[in-house]
């Protein structure tokens, strides 16, 4: 098996599934992700539904030591799935375009960004593209788009270069962005961000619209007086 | 001059007294709630009785008004923006409060200062008065933080601003609507799964009103939960997905599960929270 598996317990919570009703059986990643890549080593060309399977192989096996590749499993197809969505944030490119890039159906994109496992080419694939648009990036996904659709001097779009897999070239053609780190920015606190939650959809759907008795104390009627202006 | 002077005098005494007002910001006691009515056409007591007296306008009693205009309203000269909105308090049983408080019950607002007297707004009627029946009024502050401030904001604002989705697409949901409803609050990977989500918002593009519509279907997930019981998100997104086939006027439809990191600014702003209490009634 070629597997590279990269153990951070700053990064990742290892915690393995639970049934109580209190901690629900969800497995949680924390925010930084670990790049894993995990490849079955039978066959070069294998299959999305391969990997998928070996996925689901993998998700119920506790090594003896402890590493829980439950974790390691899911933090990989975050990390891919982190992936894909920062190259279409950094590129500014369709999702139309993204998926000539890999050529794949637009569904299938929005699955991958989802959490769809990966076939170890589309993986290695997407990883090339991620660092070329890192490499080329302008500060902006509008500017990055545009030089990636715009024809350069001889007529090649750097775009179809990338389609042609042709990454070294789009990063000589382009040159290096060389952009500034991102400020950090300071994080709110737990409660303005709860100010800011919109309603949650279970809430929604559990709205209820029966009528709650309606104080109507003593009336009268009252005579209005016509306005003249 | 004289009557000039004296309208600028109570001017300031009204403008100074409404400064310490603040929206959300209530009065308890009895107070009179005025509305219209057609005497032909009561369809309450109140109005039946007020009709057979030949009045237009009914006043009823009620237990207090919480003050529902926004604070930079209410605090400008009475002169320019004479007027402000109120709604009656009306008392509900502890258990109503809490589904109040959590916002079940649209229809009505929570006012955390009200708690205690198991009082709440109620949004479905609302009277506009002249500033100057403030000043008579003894203040009780509604909302203590910026957060309850946000929360009344946001009941008035879901009470008037939800969008209304076409028909044809409603009819065309019912199935994910049904699915939603039944699942929400079990204890499946989908019931998880749906009560981890943030917020599903929908764009339709070029527009609502084409007759070729492209929709993308954001469900938005807090960052931490990426799979329930071994089920993940994309399992999830299919499954949801085959409950909204291409039909009508949705020929393409897609759906992305994401996190708010995730999707960009304008993918936010140009769709539409999904109101499931708005689509479904």
């Amino acid at each position: 098996m070629n597997a590279l598996l990269t153990q951070n317990s700053d990064h990742v919570d290892y915690k393995s599934l639970s049934t109580s009703a209190n901690g629900p059986m969800r497995t949680q990643v924390a925010p930084h992700y670990v790049g894993i890549t995990v490849f079955p080593a039978s066959s070069e060309t294998a299959t999305s539904e391969l990997i998928y399977h070996w996925h689901c192989l993998l998700r119920n096996v506790q090594t003896t030591s402890g590493f829980n590749l439950l974790s390691q499993t899911t933090g990989s197809i975050e990390a891919t799935r982190t992936a894909l969505n920062e190259i279409r944030k950094l590129s500014g490119l369709t999702w139309e375009q993204l998926a000539r890039l890999f050529n794949v159906s637009r569904r299938s994109l929005h699955f991958w960004a989802s959490g769809q496992p990966l076939s170890r080419f589309n993986e290695e694939n997407l990883n090339r593209v991620l660092g070329t648009i890192r490499y080329i990036n302008r500060g902006g996904a509008s500017i990055n788009r545009s030089i990636l659709l715009n024809p350069i001097k001889d007529g090649t779009i750097p775009f179809d270069l990338l389609v042609a897999g042709r990454h070294e070239e789009v990063k000589q053609l382009l040159g290096s962005g060389n952009v500034p780190q991102k400020q950090q920015v300071k994080p709110l606190s737990p409660d303005a961000l709860a100010s800011r939650m919109p309603q949650k959809p279970e809430e929604l759907i559990d709205t209820l619209h029966d009528p709650i008795h309606r104080e109507v104390g003593k009336s009268r009627a009252v005579r209005a007086v016509r306005s003249r202006k | 001059m004289v009557a000039n002077d004296k309208q600028e005098e109570l001017v300031q005494k009204v403008d100074a007294a409404l400064k310490e007002w603040h929206q959300g910001d209530f009065v308890l006691g009895e107070q009179g709630f005025v509305y219209r009515i057609d005497p032909q056409l009561p369809l309450t007591e109140a109005s039946l009785d007020a009709g057979a007296e030949g009045g237009e306008l009914v006043e009823s009693m009620v237990r207090g008004f919480v003050v529902v205009t926004q604070t930079c309203d209410i605090v400008r000269s009475c002169s320019k923006r004479p007027f402000v909105e109120v709604v009656p308090l009306t008392e509900v049983d502890e258990q109503k409060l809490n589904e109040i408080q959590r916002g079940r019950r649209p229809q009505y607002a929570f006012i955390p200062g009200c708690k205690e007297h198991c009082l709440v707004a109620d949004l479905d009627r609302v009277m506009t008065v002249e500033k100057a029946v403030i000043i008579g009024w003894e203040r009780r502050s509604g909302c203590q933080n910026d957060q309850d401030i946000r929360l009344l904001g946001k009941a008035l604002a879901r009470k008037r601003i939800r969008f209304a989705f076409p028909d044809d697409f409603v009819e065309w949901t019912k199935k994910l609507q049904e699915q939603f409803q039944k699942k929400h609050d079990k204890f499946s990977p989908e019931g998880e799964a749906l009560r981890s989500l943030r917020e599903i918002r929908v764009r339709a593009a070029p527009s609502w009103n084409e007759s070729e519509i492209e929709l993308m279907f954001w469900f938005i997930r807090h960052e931490e939960e990426v799979q329930f019981q071994g089920t993940t998100w994309d399992t999830l997104l299919q499954q949801w997905l085959k409950l909204i086939p291409p039909s009508g006027r949705f020929q393409f439809v897609y759906g992305q599960v994401a996190t708010l990191e995730e999707i960009t600014a304008r993918d936010y702003v140009e769709s539409d929270p999904l109101d499931f209490d708005h689509l479904s009634h």
